[in-house]
């Protein structure tokens, strides 16, 4: 995309701000820029036109004010419903659990325990809870309730159930990027992003696990 | 019922209550259309070290940023 608009770029990545440096080829003019990144969620649909945006630029030569003026369309992209997702994530965390070999009936209680645990997720953090916190309840409720399996003696595979009913909180997109800023050697964001990562996964470890001291089930 | 089924019990109770108070808040919220505008108060939530060591000339004060100074110098 750079080599479209005939300069050079290079690109610091930190936890929390991103350093843009662009010059041109022969290095008489430089500019730089940091900006604090916005916290939000990951929107695949936005990472679909950025990408799209990128391609035109460099295969179509779309120029800088048309490129901006898509940007800026980009950036207004609403984001998707939450109800849809709710929905969506809950299917999809039953259909690991069937990947993992679990029966319908253990299907159906991954499906339910994962419909209340993002809603309570959805919840707690529109009323602005802490994500850690966030997590360390949702993973509670959402292997409590998926335990019921084992507790009513439903289904023959209420185990892979428990197991698979707070795999929808596994922070799979910061595990991702941490290594493939790794690769490309930002280390100190990757090691921040692998450290974010971790701490959720520890939260909803605790969850898991004070879910299953409470209801007396033996751990292995 | 046993132990395990009595705390599962308890534990589905809670959540179907949150979600029940949340259907109401909300409910509450669009009909009456009132003084329920203003963001929730966390319960928990992690504050910035500037509330906790603000000292008096500092350029921000926490919270009430935006306001203009009204004292009065004598």
């Amino acid at each position: 995309m750079a080599e479209a608009f005939g300069v050079n770029l290079d690109i610091f990545i930190m936890p929390a701000h991103v350093t843009v440096s662009v010059w041109n080829t022969d290095r008489a003019h430089a500019e730089m820029s940091q900006r604090k990144t916005a916290s939000c969620g990951i929107s695949f649909d936005m990472n679909t036109r950025l990408s799209q945006l990128s391609w035109e630029v460099a295969d179509n030569s779309l120029g800088l004010p048309a490129a901006v003026e898509h940007f800026e369309r980009i950036k207004a992209t609403k984001p998707t419903g939450k109800w849809e997702v709710l929905i969506l994530t809950s299917f999809a965390n039953a259909a690991f659990c069937r990947l993992f070999g679990g029966d319908l009936f253990a299907m159906l209680i991954v499906l339910v325990s994962t419909l209340a645990g993002y809603r309570l997720k959805q919840i707690m953090l529109e009323d602005g809870r802490d994500i850690r916190l966030t997590f360390l309840c949702v993973s509670f409720f959402s292997a409590s309730i998926s335990a019921g399996g084992h507790i009513f003696n439903i289904g023959s595979t209420p185990e892979l159930a428990l197991g698979t009913s707070v795999l929808y909180l596994i922070p799979g997109v910061p595990y991702i990027n941490s290594v493939s800023d790794m690769i490309y050697r930002h280390y100190l964001c990757a090691f921040s992003r692998f450290l974010d990562a971790v701490v959720l996964t520890a939260c909803l470890s605790a969850g898991l696990c004070a879910g299953m001291l409470i209801l007396g089930l033996k751990w292995f | 019922m046993n132990y395990p089924m009595i705390t599962w019990c308890v534990i589905a109770a809670v959540l179907l209550c949150a979600f029940i108070f949340r259907v109401v808040e909300y409910y509450c919220t669009q009909h009456r259309g009132c003084s329920c505008d203003h963001k929730a108060t966390p319960f928990l939530k992690f504050g910035r070290e500037t509330d906790m060591f603000y000292i008096p000339g500092d350029d921000e004060i926490p919270g009430i940023a935006d306001k203009e100074d009204e004292s009065e110098d004598l």
